[in-house]
């Protein structure tokens, strides 16, 4: 909780830079025409040679899954650009293209002037070796020469604030200490273009600070920045312009306000909505049926959008196709990934059932004082025999909702919490 | 910074410290880098000379056993670990964009820093031996070119084919058993006959091993051209290239998908 703190504290300082900068020129620092990726998964791995020779026609079935799909979008040169969207939407995807990581399977990439990407800190780094070298190591893959680390060497670890340390064995820093000598070796590739994957947020207070007046420095200098997120806060106070995409597509493209506005509408559910409720799948043997699944709130009400912190009721509708004696009946509350958040059925609960005879009906009722987090829900109610062995019907994902809050933490669940920070006077000696 | 440049520095820094993090802070380090070869010498020489005897016939047969020894253990170090590389730095590869040959290429060159260094015990037992220094030393560097060069064909090559194919490791394992009993490093050509000796001199290997043999150790010894004649040689040649470009085509089939399949 108290980098989150810090991060907004951070974040702000960056926001008086917002439209700032102009292209400088017509032509944009990145062109992306028409680019399409697929990954291939092998159902079966690991393919050898002797099975290819053995059965030379023979065809891997292979599992499609489009992460891009026809995308297009240009950024102008120090333009500061937000890719938005849901986990596995594509935007890391995307991100890998523009740093030619990935190759498209079709369509043009093209991006003016060296690349700094901000993907991963730290790549290459060993633990057995100093810090000095896995300078080097990491400064080489991030592109820069053997001669320009040398110059630069004093300069990043002056920044990381790791002077002491320079001889000192990888293995024996702490993960604050790396975060800052990665953070400062990628912060010297100096690039043009700069490609960021939600990393904003590293080190202490006093360092992302630093990190900040160094972004902002190269903000002033015309860089240009796409920024990868989940955030509609950083989205609105970083980006000139933002990128909407969900299943490899784009949805939109526009000022950031808009774009937040849209990933909003589109995770509770309201815009044209894609995802979970859509996945939806049934199974049973059908001798009962659930007939749907809602939200109350504490007036009985049904609610499609429900506040943190109040009183809700999940709610589901059975009715009994036969004679059918102590159903089980359960709702699961599934988050926007697809992982349960929240599960309960009369088993668990012990609860007796009773017994019910072809077209009767029952509804399940259960409260709770909603601490979920900020985001889309979705319902799956299930009825089964007494112990739970045979699935009468089961219906994923059958209705959703949302839960609005204060803040969005990305989290399952926002729990209250007591928070201290407490300044380390030991500190600043590596672990 | 050009690509080419990028690549050798990436290749060099790479190999410097994958060599730094074998020998270094360890005291032993280049002792133990040295006891393989000669572990590997003393066991093949007491069989050949005093179970086998047969290795008594050929004179310097101790130094071209070690030469021989040092030389095959930097191929099949250098192609042994290259076969994996590329899998095995999913890491890299999957969060910067990097030009991925470097990564077997750096093992090329890691191995041949050991070999440098090995070359010194070859001249203690050169030294003993009894080899004399001759102008004809001018052509080691060139013959270790060539054995670099062969080298590096088979390392890109089995590091590429490695991405799609996980059994690669496993037949060069078996395959790499038959260049060391096919590549004359533990016996003179001149006692292999025909038929025989003109298989072995389309291994490219063997002719770097002969060339040493003749050029370096005893002059008496058949050099490459005379073992076999200048067919051999070419074909020897064009297996070398004809390996290096496959690597080269293989690496173009993979390099799209590289970051996805590993």
């Amino acid at each position: 909780m108290a980098t989150r703190v810090t991060a907004e504290r951070s974040a702000s300082a960056l926001t008086e830079q917002r439209g700032g900068a102009k292209p400088k020129s017509g032509e944009p620092a990145i062109s992306v025409k028409g680019v399409t990726k697929t990954f291939r998964i092998p159902r079966h791995r690991p393919s050898t040679l002797k099975e290819r020779v053995m059965h030379p026609l023979t065809v891997i079935p292979k599992t499609e899954f489009a992460a891009a799909q026809d995308v297009s979008f240009d950024v102008a040169e120090g333009e500061f650009f937000g890719i938005v969207g849901r986990n596995g939407s594509g935007k890391s995807t995307l991100l890998k293209l523009l740093a030619g990581i990935y190759v498209p399977d079709s369509g043009t990439v093209s991006v003016r002037g060296r690349i700094s990407p901000f993907i991963e800190l730290g790549v290459g780094f060993n633990p057995e070796l100093t810090a000095r070298d896995n300078v080097i190591v990491n400064g080489t893959l991030l592109g820069l020469t053997r001669a320009e680390i040398a110059r630069r060497y004093p300069k990043i670890l002056e920044f990381a604030e790791l002077e002491e340390f320079e001889d000192l064995k990888l293995k024996n820093y702490s993960s604050g200490m790396l975060v800052r000598l990665a953070f400062s070796t990628a912060i010297q590739v100096d690039g043009e273009v700069l490609l960021f994957d939600e990393v904003l947020a590293v080190g202490d207070t006093g360092f992302q600070e630093k990190c900040f007046e160094e972004f902002r420095r190269m903000r002033r200098d015309g860089r240009t920045m796409v920024l990868v997120t989940h955030s509609m806060e950083a989205v609105r106070r970083f980006c000139d312009r933002a990128m909407l995409i969900e299943r490899g597509k784009v949805v939109r493209v526009g000022d950031p306000d808009s774009v937040a506005e849209h990933y909003r509408e589109m995770v509770s559910g309201k815009a044209e909505a894609v995802g979970a409720h859509h996945d939806s799948s049934r199974f049973g043997d059908n001798s009962a049926d659930a007939l749907g699944a809602w939200v109350e709130d504490s007036k009985g009400e049904r609610r499609d959008v429900v506040e943190q912190g109040e009183r809700i009721t999940f709610c589901a509708a059975f009715e009994f196709r036969e004679r059918f004696t102590e159903p089980a009946l359960g709702i699961q509350v599934k988050g926007e990934n697809g992982s349960d958040a929240f599960a309960m059925n009369t088993i668990w609960a012990e609860r007796e059932t009773g017994t019910f005879e072809a077209g009767e009906r029952v509804v399940l009722r259960v409260a709770i004082d909603n601490r979920l987090g900020v985001g889309a829900y979705t319902l799956t109610p299930g009825v089964a025999n007494r112990d739970g062995t045979r699935i009468a019907d089961l219906r994923l994902n059958l209705s959703g909702f949302r839960v609005d809050g204060k803040r969005w933490t990305g989290a399952a669940v926002d729990l209250p919490y007591e928070l201290s920070v407490e300044r380390d006077s030991g500190g600043g000696k590596p672990r | 910074m050009s690509e080419a440049r990028r690549f050798a520095e990436l290749t060099l820094t790479l190999a410097v410290n994958e060599f730094k993090l074998r020998y270094y802070g360890n005291v032993l380090g280049y002792f133990w880098s040295l006891a393989k070869p000669l572990m590997t010498f003393a066991v093949i020489y007491v069989a050949f000379t005093e179970i086998l005897k047969v290795g008594t016939s050929t004179p310097h047969f101790a130094a071209m056993l070690i030469c021989g020894i040092v030389l095959f253990n930097f191929f099949a170090e250098a192609t042994g670990g290259s076969v994996t590389s590329l899998v095995a730095s999913g890491s890299l590869i999957r969060k910067i964009p990097v030009p991925a040959l470097a990564i077997p290429m750096s093992i090329v060159v890691q191995a041949f820093f050991t070999l440098c260094l090995n070359l010194v015990a070859i001249g203690i037992f050169f030294a003993i031996d009894g080899v004399e220094v001759t102008r004809d030393w001018l052509q080691a560097p060139l013959i270790l070119a060539g054995l670099l060069f062969v080298t590096t064909a088979f390392s890109s090559l089995l590091a590429n084919l490695y991405v799609p194919f996980r059994d690669t490791g496993q037949i060069w394992e078996v395959l790499s058993q038959v260049f060391f009993w096919g590549s004359a490093v533990l016996y003179s050509i001149q006692n292999i006959d025909e038929p025989l000796r003109g298989l072995i001199m389309f291994n490219p290997l063997a002719v770097v091993m002969v060339q040493m043999h003749h050029s370096i150790i005893d002059q008496s010894q058949p050099s490459a051209l005379g073992a076999a004649g200048g067919g051999h040689l070419l074909v020897a040649t064009l297996i070398v290239l004809v390996v290096f470009a496959s690597g080269a085509l293989m690496y173009r089939h993979v390099r799209p998908r590289l970051a996805e399949q590993i």
